[in-house]
């Protein structure tokens, strides 16, 4: 019996308000290196579902496992668990229902590329590190892909079947000088996209090379507060952390007080400053889909329009709870877990400052570029730049490290006081919330904030 | 539906036998299968929302063939599945580095082992109902005391099962349960979000003891409700429990004979030399009684320890596992961890116990004249750390005056260098009480005399 019929005979039997069910078969392969070792080579096998009901009068049961064959006992157990419960009543918004069937379409399919081949590329990649300069003593590299196949049926008559590839690069170096050890990475995420977009990143791994080398050089930044150019990669991350995880609906839809603070209609920034988040950008974005967890197909929300903020995201059950449009925001990283209101990919849109322009009339600053990670607290956010300058009397001057910018997010927005015209999606990674890891995307062009804490050892 | 009766790991069975790779002349090999089943249930918002039954399974494939290492790993356990995990193998041997591990034969576990008290029948008998009196009857108390916070919670039960085969005649396996219970306090007001979290586990609901949730809540909210200024500059700082692994976590790295085997950790060559304050011990035990990372055995069939790392601030042994043992030439400590069923053994802690020091918390707290209490920063972990050197902003701290918490601090961050702050002349204190943290760290409050405390103009 194939997953439609598994699934469908399943939803036929259910006597909940509501049901859906997501079987995955995931089938992947990593490679990794640590300096000339090959630390791992090997594939891996995933499957399992994810099943969630709604009770008649009340919220969700939901079950998770990895034997396919007991589907329809986990659509029983997942009911019985929002029996089990006397939760308020839970409500979604309305969708029409869709029958779509999306396979991938990679041009140099990985999934037909041999284990072997693999371990190749990446160790030529891994070479080019350790030779391009001496100081670099080790490396970290990462090669890893899958195709994550989605089966998604609901109750309302929703059929879709997607096929997700994936493939995450990373070539980080490690450079040594005596008691100083410096590292340097660089990352890609790509989605939709076959073997070709590994073959050719020769380029990266120097890279990722020369900057650990160079921060060797870099004297560790003076904290204290300047104004701050981010690069649009660093810029990315900063929207994604500082912004777009308050304007997560599953933040606000059940705390009053979180809805005042983010009021619709509310100055959020200057008439420079736009953000969105869309679903519907080039396919090798991660956040690209075009039907979220929950078969609601993905938007462009506009988030921030001209500093005021005017949209938020969603899924089925938070529209439904405000009164709201639902926006395919809905994501959930596997089988194991409940889909949750997520980011797709996040961005400051162009303006219309060039990075002269930008620059020139900075007297003391620090220009940080590239993100080594970052965090939010909701009203508080840190995040620490892979490498930076300081700025000098309008020029880009000497490298620092240990730089972490932190602030709090409703007085830093207030402070982007330049978006540049060199919009880019420079950023794809992943984001973590409630335990679950989801690809998302970055982008933005580079942008000028003043006033910003800046973390350092001295 | 309980699984803590009955045998383990029976899709595992006879596996090594069958697999092909394992029929050459030498060839040897290990699997791991692990299962659990957990209940889980989540308030939103101070009210029941959601109640998950979650069963998983998989096994991690390990072996050695012709002089390769290779491995897999699986959730897929249907016959179809187990037959494709054989050409996963295979691949994955072609492209493997050459190994010499060899897997152990059954050692006899530490007598302390008899009993440990990992797996609680009453844990395992817990219903949804049960969970959601437990989060019912903690949200209440919170609810009365701060009727502008919004709280979430969550309280789940697991039993687990894992058994570990090899081809040197080893067969073992364990069975346990865990009881956890977390709650998220979320106050906004205006500009001004307080997000607060606590989380207590255990084998058993009186183990893991919920109300100290509720209790740690209360504390750190009642601090918080004024906002106070304060002066930066170096400060005494008095780390909570849950605040310090900020300070402990470069150390640990540097402890993994991961680092150690990749030539990064800084203690590489510093066996037996005094490296910090001489009040610091650090000990590893994976026989303490009730504590979660207990066994009679680690995860690749290692009896385990109670090994200390760190004595009176002399570093005394890392934690290894059969591969970075092998690598760095040193024995295997019983330190070989999963980070699941189809995850790679790396070495790993079973239970971290910083032993305490002579004062009390009070007594700790009321030294400071003046100086920053930090439960939680803002991006540990990020960066480079394994050098020892941090800078954070800080997310929940307060400030202390005349000994007495006096209010929440904003926008402030700390730096410094653990190695330093720590280091054999260092005046930092511990604190006699020593919490549980994440059911397998044992941590004490810890004071630093002078740290660098960065504020806002």
């Amino acid at each position: 019996m194939d997953f439609r019929q598994r699934i469908e005979q399943a939803l036929s039997k259910s006597r909940a308000r509501f049901t859906e069910i997501r079987l995955e078969v995931t089938r992947g392969s990593r490679v990794i290196y640590r300096g000339q070792r090959l630390e791992a080579a090997q594939e891996t096998l995933d499957r399992g579902g994810f099943v969630r009901c709604l009770a008649k009068g009340g919220g969700w049961g939901a079950a998770t496992f990895n034997d396919l064959d007991l589907l329809e006992q986990k659509v029983g157990q997942a009911l019985a668990c929002a029996e089990a419960i006397s939760a308020e009543r839970v409500e979604l918004a309305e969708v029409e229902p869709v029958v779509i069937e999306q396979l991938a379409s990679m041009k140099e399919d990985f999934r037909n590329v041999a284990l072997r081949d693999k371990v190749a590329v990446l160790k030529e990649l891994n070479e080019v590190m350790l030779a391009t300069e001496e100081t670099v003593s080790s490396t970290r590299s990462i090669y890893a892909d899958r195709v994550q196949t989605v089966y998604y049926g609901n109750s309302q008559g929703t059929w879709i079947v997607e096929e997700r590839p994936l493939i995450d690069l990373y070539c980080m170096a490690e450079a040594v000088r005596g008691d100083d050890v410096q590292t340097a990475g660089e990352a890609m995420t790509f989605s939709n996209t076959g073997f070709e977009a590994i073959r050719g990143q020769q380029a990266r791994a120097r890279i990722a090379a020369r900057r650990a080398r160079e921060q060797l050089d870099a004297t560790p930044v003076k904290g204290g507060v300047y104004p701050v150019i981010l690069n649009p990669s660093l810029a990315g991350v900063f929207v994604h952390e500082a912004f777009g995880h308050l304007s997560e609906s599953d933040f606000v839809f059940e705390n009053e007080e979180a809805q005042k603070a983010m009021r619709m209609g509310r100055r959020f920034g200057r008439e420079i400053l736009s953000i969105a988040d869309s679903g519907l950008e080039g396919p090798e974005l991660p956040g690209t889909h075009a039907y979220d967890d929950e078969g609601v197909p993905m938007s462009r929300t506009q988030l921030v329009k001209d500093g005021i903020l005017v949209g938020r995201l969603h899924s089925r059950e938070t529209a439904a709870r405000l009164g709201e449009d639902p926006t395919g925001n809905a994501r959930a990283q596997d089988y194991n877990h409940p889909p949750l209101v997520r980011m797709r990919n996040t961005f400051i849109e162009a303006g219309e400052t060039s990075f002269e322009d930008m620059i020139s009339d900075v007297e003391l600053g620090v220009y940080a570029l590239k993100s080594r990670g970052g965090q939010t607290c909701l009203g508080n956010f840190s995040f620490s730049s892979a490498y930076a300058y300081m700025i000098r009397d309008g020029k880009v001057a000497e490298p620092v490290r240990d730089v972490i910018l932190a602030g709090n997010l409703f007085e830093t927005l207030e402070n982007v006081t330049a978006v540049g015209n060199d919009f880019s999606w420079d950023n794809a990674g992943r984001c973590g919330k409630n335990g679950q890891r989801m690809p998302v995307g970055m982008g933005s062009p580079h942008i000028r904030i003043e006033n910003v804490v800046v973390g350092g050892a001295s | 539906m309980s699984t803590s009766e009955g045998p383990l790991g029976t899709k595992s069975e006879g596996l090594l036998s069958r697999l092909a790779p394992l029929s050459t002349e030498g060839a040897r090999g290990e699997v791991f299968e692990a299962s659990f089943d957990t209940l889980e249930v989540g308030f939103s918002a101070g009210a029941v929302k959601s109640a998950l039954a979650r069963e998983s399974s998989g096994i991690g494939l390990r072996a050695v063939a012709e002089g390769r290492m290779g491995f897999v790993g699986s959730r897929d356990l249907s016959a179809e599945g187990l037959a494709h995990l054989e050409k996963q193998l295979v691949n994955s041997l072609e492209v493997g580095d050459p190994a010499e591990m060899t897997f152990p034969s059954t050692q006899a576990p530490d007598p302390a082992a008899a009993d440990l008290g990992l797996s609680s029948p009453i844990t395992a008998a817990l219903t949804i109902p049960d969970l959601v009196e437990t989060g019912e009857a903690a949200l209440a108390q919170l609810k009365e005391r701060f009727p502008d916070v919004t709280f979430d919670a969550t309280v789940r039960r697991s039993v687990g099962r894992s058994r570990l085969q090899n081809t040197s005649g080893l067969d073992t396996g364990e069975a346990y349960t865990v009881f956890s219970f977390s709650v998220e306090a979320n106050q906004t007001q205006d500009e001004d979000v307080l997000l607060d979290y606590a989380y207590v586990v255990g084998t058993s609901p009186e183990a893991a003891a919920p109300q100290r949730v509720v209790d740690e809540l209360v504390q750190r909210l009642t601090w918080s409700q004024t906002v106070v200024e304060w002066t930066p500059g170096k400060l005494p700082v008095l780390f909570s429990p849950e605040g310090s692994s900020l300070i402990w976590s470069p150390l640990l790295q540097a402890l993994s004979g991961k680092t150690v085997m990749l030539g990064t950790s800084p203690l590489r060559e510093r066996s037996g030399e005094q490296i910090l304050g001489a009040q610091i011990t650090l000990t590893d035990d994976g026989l303490r009684p009730g504590a979660l990372g207990s066994g009679a055995y680690d995860e690749e069939g290692i009896p385990r320890a109670t090994r200390s790392l760190i004595k009176a601030g002399v570093l005394k042994g890392f934690v290894h596992s059969l591969e970075t043992a092998l690598a760095t030439g040193s024995e295997p400590t019983g330190n070989g961890e999963r980070g699941g069923a189809t995850a790679r053994p790396e070495p790993g802690f079973a239970n971290l116990i910083l032993s305490g020091g002579d004062q009390s918390f009070e007594e700790l707290l009321a030294s400071i004249d003046y100086g920053i209490l930090v439960h939680s920063v803002i991006g540990e972990g990020q960066g480079n750390t394994l050098p020892g050197t941090f800078s954070n902003p800080l997310d929940l701290a307060f400030l202390i005056e005349g000994g007495v918490v006096k209010g929440r601090i904003k926008d402030g961050s700390i730096a410094g260098d653990i190695y330093q702050l720590l280091g054999p002349d260092t005046t930092a204190r511990l604190s006699r009480e020593v919490v549980p943290v994440g059911g397998s760290s044992f941590l004490p409050w810890l004071l630093i005399d002078d740290l660098n405390v960065v504020g806002r103009e």
